[in-house]
C-alpha cells in the first residue's frame, strides 16, 4: 500500500498591506520565516504510528499550485492543515478524489469543524492521531475506500496517554531545508484561554511524555542533524510541572543543544531553572502575555492565571531575560476592552520591558473556540467564509471599541514601530550586553546572573 | 585575511553554534547556508566583543554574514581603538 502523507507549510497574510510591510521589516519576518519552514509533527507523528509494510511518503507543499503539481501515484492519502490553509487544502484533496486517490483529513482544524471536511475527503479524524490513524489504515487495507468510516473519533478525546506515544519519523525530514526540528513533550493546558483552538483539541489535562522520551527524541534529533541542531518544542506550556522539569533539564545538558519553548512567566520565580535553562541552551521562550491591560486578562482564563500575574509581568521578565533567556512577548490586539490607545500602550509595555523579541497578533476567532461561539452569538463575524483570514494577522470580526479598520491599521503601524530600526538595534544591544555578563570571563570565573 | 583572527573568530562561532569547523570556511553564509538564527549571531558579536575587548557600533549589529566580514570589523575596530590610544597618549 503506498500512502502520501501531505502538510500544508508555509504561513498566510490576506492583508496585502500587511504582506508588503512584513517585506521591509527584517527582524518581523524572520519569525514567520521560522514558522513557516517549520515541518509538520503531525505527519511524522501518524507515519511513527504506520505499519513498516506501508509504503509511506511525507510532502510538504506551499500552496495550491505545487499540490496539484503531486504525482497522484498513491492509494490514499492523508492531509492535515491549519485553518488558514483549510481551503487551499480542500482543493488539492479535491483533484486526489477526482483522480480515485481516496483522501483522509485530520488536524486541528477537521477536528473542529468534520462535517466541512468530510465534503473534501473519504474519511476525517477528529482527535489525536495516534490511535485514530491505526484504525483508519486498518479499515482501508481490509476493504479499500468502501471500508473507510466517514469518521473517526477518539473513545475519550483528550486523554491519549503521551507516555505510549511513539517518537515522531523525524528521518523522514531529512535533506529539507528547516531552520528548527519541532518536538513535542506535552499536550493538554488548563487554561483554557476563550480564543485557544489547541484547547480544543487537546482538552484541559495535561500529558507530558517521560523526560526520557522527551529526551530520546532530541538525542535522535541531534543524531539526525548534528550538533549545531536547532530544536523548537512544540508545546503550549513545556514547564508545568516542576519535578519533570528538573529531571529533563538535567538530562538536556549533556546533549548541549540549542532551544526554543513555549511557557508562562511563572518560571520567573525559580532562579535554578532560569540558570539550567540558559546552560542547557535554551535561547528563547514565547510567553502569552496577551495584553499590558488588567481588564483584558480579567476572565481570559478560567483560573483568571494571567489577571493575577499582571502586575509581575514587567519583573518576571527582566529575570527572565537576565538569565540570558530571550522572552518572546505576545500579544493580542481587538480584545473587547481594546480602543485605538492599545496600541501605544503595548509599544510603550514592550519598551519599558525591554522585551527582546515581540510578537502581536490580532484577535482571531478560530472555529471551535468559545471566542467564535461568544462573536457569532453576537452577530459580530465580518464574513460568513473566512478561514483564508485566519491568520493571526486579519481582522475578521468587528471589535468592540474602534473599527476594524482602526485595528488592522494600529496593528501595523504597531508593527512599524515596535521593529523600526532603533528599536532593533535597541534590542540588540541590550541582548548582547546580558550575553556578555553571562559569560564565563576569561580567566575561567563565571560572573554569571544568580 | 587576518588569519589569526579569523581563526579565533571560527572557534567562538563553533563554540557557541557546534558547526564543524571544516563548514566555517570564510565566506560561508552563517545564517543562508548554516541556519544559524538571529540569538546565536549576536551571542557570537557578545563574544567577539570580548575576546577583542571592542564594541560593535549598535547599527552595524546585524550587518556581519560571514567570518571574513566579522574579521574585517574587528581589525578595523582594534586599529580605531589602537589609533584612539595613541591619540589619548599623545594629547
Amino acid at each position: 500500500m503506498r500512502v502520501g502523507l501531505v502538510a500544508l507549510s508555509g504561513v498566510r497574510v490576506a492583508n496585502p498591506a500587511l504582506a508588503e510591510l512584513g517585506v521591509t521589516l527584517p527582524q518581523f519576518v524572520s519569525r514567520g520565516e521560522v514558522v513557516a519552514s517549520l515541518p509538520s509533527l503531525s505527519l511524522t507523528t501518524l507515519a511513527a504510528v504506520t505499519p513498516p509494510e506501508v509504503d509511506l511518503q511525507y510532502i510538504e507543499v506551499g500552496d495550491v499550485e505545487a499540490g496539484n503539481k503531486l504525482s497522484t501515484d498513491f492509494d490514499l492519502v492523508a492531509f492535515s492543515s491549519y485553518t488558514a490553509q483549510a481551503y487551499e487544502m480542500y482543493e488539492i484533496a479535491d483533484r486526489f478524489r477526482q483522480s480515485g486517490v481516496p483522501v483522509v483529513i485530520g488536524g486541528l482544524h477537521a477536528s473542529q469543524v468534520p462535517a466541512e471536511a468530510k465534503e473534501h475527503a473519504d474519511a476525517v479524524c477528529i482527535g489525536e492521531g495516534e490511535q485514530l490513524w491505526p484504525r483508519v489504515l486498518q479499515d482501508f487495507a481490509r476493504d479499500g475506500v468502501s471500508g473507510l468510516a466517514p469518521f473517526y473519533r477518539e473513545d475519550a478525546p483528550g486523554t491519549y496517554d503521551l507516555r505510549t506515544a511513539p517518537a515522531p519519523r523525524f528521518d523522514l525530514l531529512l535533506d529539507r531545508p528547516y531552520n528548527r526540528i519541532t518536538v513535542q513533550t506535552s499536550r493538554g493546558c488548563p487554561l483554557d484561554c476563550e480564543f485557544c483552538g489547541a484547547s480544543r483539541l487537546y482538552g484541559p489535562k495535561y500529558r507530558q511524555k517521560t523526560p526520557e522520551q522527551a529526551l530520546s527524541e532530541l538525542a535522535e534529533v541531534q543524531r539526525l542533524w548534528g550538533a549545531n541542531a536547532f530544536v523548537e518544542l512544540a508545546d503550549d506550556n513545556s514547564f508545568a510541572n516542576p519535578a519533570w522539569t528538573r529531571r529533563f533539564l538535567e538530562g538536556l545538558s549533556s546533549l548541549q543543544l540549542r532551544w526554543f519553548t513555549e511557557t508562562d512567566l511563572s518560571i520567573a520565580d525559580d532562579a535554578n531553572l532560569l540558570r539550567s535553562l540558559y546552560r542547557t541552551g535554551c535561547r528563547q521562550v514565547l510567553i502569552g502575555l496577551e495584553s499590558p491591560r488588567s481588564a483584558n486578562l480579567d476572565g481570559l482564563d478560567r483560573a483568571n492565571w494571567k489577571y493575577k500575574r499582571r502586575d509581575q509581568y514587567k519583573d518576571s521578565i527582566t529575570r527572565i531575560q537576565d538569565h540570558g533567556v530571550a522572552v518572546n512577548g505576545c500579544f493580542v490586539v481587538g480584545n473587547d476592552g481594546d480602543d485605538e490607545g492599545v496600541f501605544e500602550e503595548i509599544r510603550d509595555f514592550v519598551d519599558d520591558c525591554d522585551l527582546l523579541e515581540t510578537q502581536v497578533t490580532i484577535l482571531t476567532p478560530f472555529p471551535g473556540t468559545r471566542l467564535y461561539q461568544r462573536l457569532e452569538a453576537e452577530g459580530r463575524l465580518l464574513y460568513d467564509r473566512f478561514w483564508d483570514r485566519c491568520t493571526l494577522f486579519d481582522v475578521v470580526f468587528e471589535p468592540k471599541k474602534m473599527t476594524a479598520e482602526a485595528l488592522a491599521e494600529g496593528h501595523m503601524q504597531l508593527m512599524r514601530e515596535i521593529y523600526d530600526d532603533a528599536r532593533t538595534r535597541r534590542r540588540r544591544r541590550h541582548y548582547i550586553d546580558i550575553i556578555k555578563q553571562l559569560e564565563p570571563a576569561a580567566d575561567g570565573n563565571d560572573q554569571g546572573a544568580s | 585575511m587576518n588569519t589569526q583572527v579569523a581563526g579565533r573568530i571560527t572557534g567562538i562561532i563553533h563554540s557557541i553554534t557546534k558547526v564543524p569547523t571544516d563548514k566555517l570556511g570564510a565566506d560561508v553564509d552563517l545564517r543562508a547556508e548554516l541556519a544559524i538564527d538571529s540569538l546565536s549571531g549576536l551571542q557570537i558579536i557578545a563574544a567577539v566583543e570580548k575576546e577583542f575587548a571592542i564594541i560593535v557600533p549598535d547599527d552595524q549589529l546585524g550587518d556581519y554574514f560571514t567570518i571574513r566580514q566579522i574579521v574585517q570589523m574587528v581589525d578595523k575596530l582594534c586599529a580605531e581603538g589602537a589609533a584612539g590610544t595613541t591619540a589619548e597618549q599623545g594629547e
